[in-house]
């Protein structure tokens, strides 16, 4: 291969038609060493641009293309290319502006800054969840009084999810306890919704079923009405205090 | 054949989001995300390439084009999405080593997300240990990988091995441009699979679930 004359300190290609490569500038083999023919040194995503770019129809012609150094590293250069007749064209390189590496550098860095403060909120989300979750575990704890009763307070407020939850584990307690009455508590529930009522009304059901005698505490003005709508079963009985169904059920 | 793709191209080479959005969202029918990604987006993401390759645009044209497109996605991500996930399948996903597309890995992430799946989406150029690790925290029941360019194929088939290997034996599902250039070993044909499009993907779903191939993560 011949060495290309020229003072401008630039990689420089001379190319035949088939892009087979005449002779280069000493910088073109620093930066990419003894290619045979041009494809080699250019990234396979810029073989379509260069082979359109770079034909004899052109003339002369400027665009950037994907090239790879001896080390193999991807990087995005202007060339600059002219063809002598049909037969040898020249064409240099030229790295981008440093800024515009430095401006999608940076972009880059901003953008993974993003995603990891993503990925840090949905962790926190996560633990956020888990948190409640087990907030809404504890807040129907099974208090065994004595062997017959047990006493069941209900905490916080109440929706769909909270009242699956506490009456899963309601009904498990139950059933591994040997206490046939329970009292269940309202006193402490703030809000509830009618689907978190509906919940409890199922739960009743269950316990029941699994033969316990369920006493309800604590209902409140705004859940009574609410509890008459949606028809509570029959035997279960509604006491305006605890102490009132504690005294009862102890006798 | 209609222009959309040509128009959200113009759209997002001019870095209008704003317009972008007003446009699809026209045309776009409600809760269709695999046509938002598959008739719109994809396609005029495709047309910048080739308007690249055609020397009409630079690159960093292109590279406002993908940062707009990425808002889009994101704001025209399914907020209201209340698909359930009885068995608490979760998926990781990310790009290998040095990839830098990330794109169609944030497609596939949202419909795993639009299936009710848990995602974990740890993006593009994520260093392998990295995600070994990562995967034996969170024990994802399946894990997407993507890779664009031929050079990551090397790096791509060190990934598949290492990953087929982790303790609770994830799908692996491969995507971007190697996905179908890939050799999937014969011994890994039951665990890894690739997807050359998001509507690939979402059947690729319906027929696992249907076979009942994706059992509780929590007892897994």
């Amino acid at each position: 291969m011949q060495e290309v004359d020229s003072v401008i300190p630039v990689p420089i290609f001379k190319v035949d038609k088939n892009l087979e490569i005449l002779g280069c500038t000493r910088e073109a083999t620093e930066w990419f060493g003894q290619p045979q023919t041009l494809l080699q040194i250019i990234d396979e995503g810029s073989h379509e641009k260069i082979l359109q770019m770079l034909h004899p129809s052109k003339v002369k012609n400027t665009f950037e293309v994907n090239i790879v150094d001896k080390f193999g590293e991807l990087l995005l250069v202007d060339c600059y290319a002219g063809w002598q007749g049909e037969l040898h064209a020249e064409l240099l390189f030229l790295k981008k502006d440093p800024t515009i590496t430095r401006v999608s550098t940076s972009l880059n860095k901003l953008q993974s800054r993003l995603q990891a403060t993503d990925m840090e909120l949905l962790q926190e989300k996560e633990k956020a969840e888990e948190v409640l979750k087990e907030n809404n575990r504890l807040s129907a704890p099974f208090i065994e009084v004595t062997n017959e009763l047990a006493l069941i307070p209900i905490f916080g407020e109440i929706d769909t999810e909270k009242s699956e939850i506490i009456s899963e584990l309601i009904i498990q307690n139950a059933y591994d306890a040997i206490a046939t009455k329970l009292i269940i508590d309202f006193t402490a529930i703030g809000r509830i919704d009618r689907d978190g009522l509906k919940g409890f009304n199922k739960l009743f059901r269950s316990l029941e079923m699994l033969g316990k005698q369920v006493t309800v505490t604590g209902v409140g003005p705004r859940h009574a009405k609410t509890f008459h709508e949606l028809g509570v079963p029959m035997d279960i009985h509604f006491l305006p205090s605890l102490q009132k169904a504690i005294t009862k059920l102890t006798k | 054949m209609h222009k959309h793709p040509e128009k959200i191209a113009e759209f997002l080479l001019a870095g209008d989001e704003q317009g972008t959005i007003t446009y699809i969202t026209d045309y776009l029918e409600a809760n269709k995300q695999l046509s938002l990604y598959e008739d719109f987006l994809t396609p005029a993401m495709y047309i910048i390439g080739k308007r690249w390759e055609k020397n009409e645009i630079s690159v960093a044209d292109e590279h406002l084009a993908t940062a707009t497109c990425d808002f889009v996605i994101s704001m025209m991500e399914n907020h209201n999405n209340d698909a359930s996930n009885p068995l608490h399948t979760k998926v990781m996903l990310f790009a290998v080593e040095e990839e830098e597309h990330y794109i169609g890995l944030k497609m596939a992430a949202n419909v795993f997300k639009e299936n009710g799946w848990e995602v974990r989406y740890l993006g593009p150029n994520l260093p392998l240990e990295h995600a070994i690790t990562a995967v034996n925290t969170w024990q994802p029941t399946v894990i997407g990988l993507s890779a664009a360019l031929s050079y990551r194929l090397p790096k791509l088939t060190e990934t598949v091995q290492r990953l087929s290997l982790v303790d609770n034996k994830p799908f692996i599902v491969l995507g971007g441009r190697m996905a179908d250039k890939f050799p999937i070993p014969n011994e890994l044909a039951n665990q890894v699979f690739s997807m050359n499009n998001l509507h690939a993907l979402q059947n690729w779903l319906n027929v696992m679930e249907k076979g009942g191939r994706f059992i509780d993560a929590r007892s897994g």
